[in-house]
């Protein structure tokens, strides 16, 4: 599978590389408190493999052993690609206001947060949820009380929770804020294949460019 | 994470079988298997050696580290020292618990297994909690926890995650005048 790079490279991944790509972006999206880079190239190129391989088994023998061992596989993949949908879509829900405004205000270079079909969920969510509000509630208030402001109401995601991480990458001088004022700051040293609990706004470069894996 | 969700990751660990019926090469997404001759061990993930085995088309050999005696020396290692001891696989407990619910009359002694595998484990749990504890009460800001399997991390890492957001959110609502979170009405 050709997935392309930022820099217009194109990166060659083999299927089992995808795969376990998708199986990475799986995990960091469940675990990562806000909604993460979207990566279209690794459900394009899934959902590419999984028609192929669907479009051959129709050919073949059915009741053959080979047959359901391939289907088998494909519901295996099926159940983490939907997954992952699954879990961004929750956070499109639960950070709409958030998500919208990080995306319009997004410079023209940077990769976005939502696929082409998820900005426009998205939007129609928050104008779905504007008119229920209005015709609940809003439009029996007194006429200087009918505005809410989705932004401040809804709550943004913790930037600040912990998680669980497992290195890929040797990253060296994170540095780790303190807890309480008596506590001073310190740097530590992410070895390759070591596991940690920390801060998500400390790790969550790490966890965009890959360095790292949340578990 | 459900711990269904950290089997279905353990199950795509490689495990020997005995296949009854011949198959060649299968070309998957994820990489080839095969080919199978009866008679003839070969490895391939979890999931599909369950399967096979519900089928009655193999049987499982158990991996090395699934031996009474290696596990009374890791759950006496583990009882003895106060840190994690490295484990055979990062999915033990995942592994035990599939091969002896699906394939226990192909492992030897596989009840006294299960209970060193269970000791083990509560030990190792017991241990993870009482690190939590501190973590918690220390007010600690960064832990590693090397020889701690995905299981385990799940079993304790969601409460424990919510519990420090939770004193996060009180603690900085303590100090009046901090930019915080909280809504504005």
């Amino acid at each position: 599978a050709a997935m392309a790079d930022g820099e217009d490279e194109e990166l060659v991944l083999s299927p089992a590389q995808l795969l376990l790509s998708l199986e990475q972006a799986w995990l960091n999206e469940k675990f990562a408190p806000e909604l993460l880079e979207s990566k279209p190239e690794i459900i394009e190129c899934v959902v590419e493999q999984l028609d192929h391989m669907e479009a051959n088994l129709k050919r073949a023998k059915r009741g053959d052993l080979k047959v359901s061992v391939h289907h088998m596989e494909i519901e295996r993949i099926r159940y983490v690609l939907s997954s992952y949908l699954r879990c961004r879509l929750v956070k499109i829900e639960k950070f709409f206001p958030h998500i919208l405004e990080k995306e319009k205000s997004r410079a023209d270079g940077e990769p976005s947060i939502l696929s082409p079909e998820e900005f426009a969920f998205a939007k129609e969510y928050m104008a779905n949820t504007e008119t229920h509000l209005k015709n609940v509630a809003l439009k029996h208030m007194p006429p200087n009380l009918q505005k809410v402001s989705l932004l401040k109401s809804v709550p943004k995601p913790n930037l600040d929770s912990f998680v669980f991480l497992r290195v890929l990458e040797r990253q060296e001088n994170i540095l780790v804020e303190p807890e309480t004022d008596e506590q001073r700051e310190y740097a530590i040293t992410l070895e390759e294949g070591s596991q940690h609990l920390i801060r998500y706004k400390t790790v969550a470069p790490l966890v965009a460019s890959g360095a790292v894996q949340l578990i | 994470m459900e711990p269904a969700e950290v089997e279905f990751l353990a199950e795509k660990e490689l495990v020997t079988i005995v296949p009854n019926f011949s198959l060649d090469r299968i070309h998957l997404i994820g990489g080839d298997l095969g080919p199978f001759n009866p008679g003839l061990p070969v490895e391939v993930p979890v999931w599909l050696a369950i399967n096979l085995k519900q089928r009655q088309k193999c049987r499982l050999i158990p991996p090395e580290w699934m031996d009474v005696g290696r596990l009374e020396e890791i759950r006496d290692q583990e009882r003895k020292e106060d840190t994690f001891t490295p484990m055979p696989s990062p999915y033990y407990m995942e592994l035990t618990n599939l091969l002896l619910n699906y394939a226990s009359d192909n492992i030897p002694r596989a009840d006294e297994i299960r209970t060193l595998v269970k000791d083990t484990w509560d030990t190792r749990v017991a241990k993870l909690r009482l690190s939590a504890d501190s973590f918690v009460r220390q007010q600690e800001a960064h832990a590693k926890l090397d020889n701690l399997t995905l299981m385990e991390i799940n079993t304790t890492g969601t409460f424990l995650t919510q519990a420090l957001d939770h004193m996060y959110k009180l603690r900085t609502n303590l100090q009046p005048g901090e930019s915080s979170q909280s809504q504005d009405f």
